[in-house]
């Protein structure tokens, strides 16, 4: 698995190609400190007004914040909305 | 922007989700793809957007995820249908309000005529030859051809309109006419008189600018001189008279000018009119032909009845059924129904009296052509019979009027005076 995911990764790197292209990764777009798109996204943990933590490729990735909403979701999209104070990888 | 209105166009739910466990109610939803949007959390509750088929399919996620759910609203189009199902007073309301409104503005209901030029032309005058043209108060837009009225108001009033253009506005047209100017040549200065229009008796005369050659009490005939188009003066200044004497004419020219006054007078108006005695009427007999007839485009089918009526005399009159007309479109079918009622022409006689009365209306419509807003009647209407046989009656209808009779004339224009020299401008040796 490690192997295959070095060699998307050399051949992204290679071909100069984004890496959410050939590597299974979650892409994430963050517009000021308000909303959040996260693509590519596994399903939710935990969603609280304070906090939410999403299943993504990559493990876990928690958000945290105020009033947190989730303006919409879809299978392979999430977009949150609030007062953003930060994005870590891991619980 | 799109998907909110897809799900106000579809109807969508506000949902309550409590209990159990929310973030596997929220997996579960995404496992079985059901979109959900604008998610609120409160500590105890959920709140959810969710379309109603989605809504439908969600049972299972629900149980799965052990969570209460309780619809709190429901949006959109479908219930909006429903509840006003229930209204159709509301609906017939509305549907009239919306054909009101377009059929109100699908018609012209102010007509602006603007005059660019000399204003010579009388606006109410333009709106007359436009209204012939079919450009009136409360006309179909779509039955409106701007060139043609523009055409046509160019050929009435061409003498004096050098163009014409018709601007749409919504429910407003504007005519906007220029007139026509006289180009004078260099060097002359203008000269226009006031002659008689009409023979009469000088009422009244009031000069504003150029030289009153008649007095109150004076006779003219038509093409007499009223007021020159002369600004005159004393050779050597105004002459010394004997008080209560009249002042001699002022004989010198200074320049030319356009003649302005007011110039009323007696006119009598006469018209000698012969009325038959005797008048056809058509009188219907009570028999009446029907033929039905489709006519597509310039073509006509005669669906029903015969192509021409069996009767010696009638009178016709159709009705047309078709689609209705929509802006500037028609429908290329029409139905036209022909009724042909068979008449029966009478001679019958007129009795002297209303002979005269036909007589009377004519000069009264004559009349009212004639005179303009400030002239008015001073001997009212008088009809005489003068000759009388068993065809006609010869009527004289006679009026006094008293009217403005000045019209402008042009006159012999002189030369324009040679522009003074300066001191600046003069050559010294």
């Amino acid at each position: 698995m490690t192997d295959k995911r070095d060699l998307r990764d050399k051949v992204a790197s290679l071909f100069e190609l984004p890496a959410d292209v050939l590597m299974d990764c979650a892409r994430l777009t963050l517009i000021g400190a308000r909303e959040l798109m996260v693509e590519n996204h596994r399903g939710l943990y935990e969603y609280t007004t304070d906090k939410v933590v999403l299943s993504v490729p990559e493990g876990r990735l928690t958000v945290i914040g105020q009033d947190l909403g989730i303006r919409s979701i879809s299978p392979d999209q999430l977009t949150l909305h609030g007062s953003i104070r930060g994005i870590h990888y891991g619980d | 922007m799109l998907r909110r209105l897809v799900a106000f166009l579809l109807g969508h739910l506000r949902i309550e989700v409590s209990g159990g466990r929310i973030e596997r109610f929220l997996n579960l939803a995404l496992e079985h793809n059901l979109a959900l949007w604008n998610i609120q959390r409160t500590p105890d509750v959920m709140r959810v957007s969710l379309t109603i088929r989605d809504f439908l399919a969600m049972r299972p996620v629900a149980r799965g995820a052990g969570v209460r759910v309780r619809l709190l609203s429901r949006q959109g189009m479908p219930f909006i249908l429903v509840r006003l199902r229930r209204r159709p007073a509301l609906i017939l309301g509305a549907l009239t309000c919306i054909a009101f409104i377009i059929w109100a503005t699908s018609h012209i209901w102010i007509i602006k005529v603007q005059v660019t030029g000399p204003k010579n032309l009388d606006w109410r005058a333009v709106k007359a030859v436009a209204a012939e043209a079919g450009l009136r108060w409360g006309a179909r837009k779509g039955d409106l051809d701007t060139r043609k009225i523009e055409a046509h108001i160019q050929e009435r009033m061409g003498e004096m309109a050098s163009w014409a253009i018709i601007r749409i506005q919504g429910t407003r047209a504007v005519i906007e006419v220029v007139e026509k100017v006289a180009v004078r040549r260099q060097g002359e200065v203008g000269c226009v008189n006031l002659v008689a229009r009409r023979p009469g008796v000088i009422e009244e005369i009031i000069p504003f600018q150029g030289e009153p050659r008649v007095k109150k009490g004076d006779i003219v005939k038509t093409g007499d001189l009223l007021v020159e188009c002369a600004f005159k003066y004393w050779e050597g200044g105004r002459p010394m008279v004997l008080p209560g004497t009249e002042l001699p004419q002022r004989e010198s020219t200074a320049r030319t000018l356009v003649a302005q006054a007011i110039v009323r007078a007696r006119v009598t108006h006469s018209r000698y009119e012969e009325i038959p005695l005797v008048q056809t009427v058509e009188v219907p007999t009570g028999r009446e032909e029907q033929r039905w007839v489709l006519r597509w485009k310039d073509q006509s089918i005669l669906l029903r009845g015969n192509e021409a009526p069996s009767f010696a005399k009638y009178q016709e009159s159709r009705q047309t059924y078709g689609l209705p007309s929509w802006r500037n479109w028609r429908a290329p079918v029409e139905l036209v129904l022909v009724s042909a009622r068979e008449v029966e022409v009478r001679r019958e006689p007129v009795p002297a009296q209303a002979a005269v009365e036909k007589a009377t209306d004519r000069m009264e419509s004559q009349l009212r052509w004639i005179l303009g807003p400030s002239d008015k009647v001073t001997r009212p209407l008088q009809a005489e019979i003068l000759e009388q046989t068993r065809e006609f009656l010869g009527v004289r209808t006679t009026v006094e009027t008293l009217e403005e009779i000045a019209q402008p004339r042009a006159g012999q224009p002189l030369p324009a005076p040679a522009p003074e020299r300066t001191g600046q401008n003069s050559v010294h040796p």
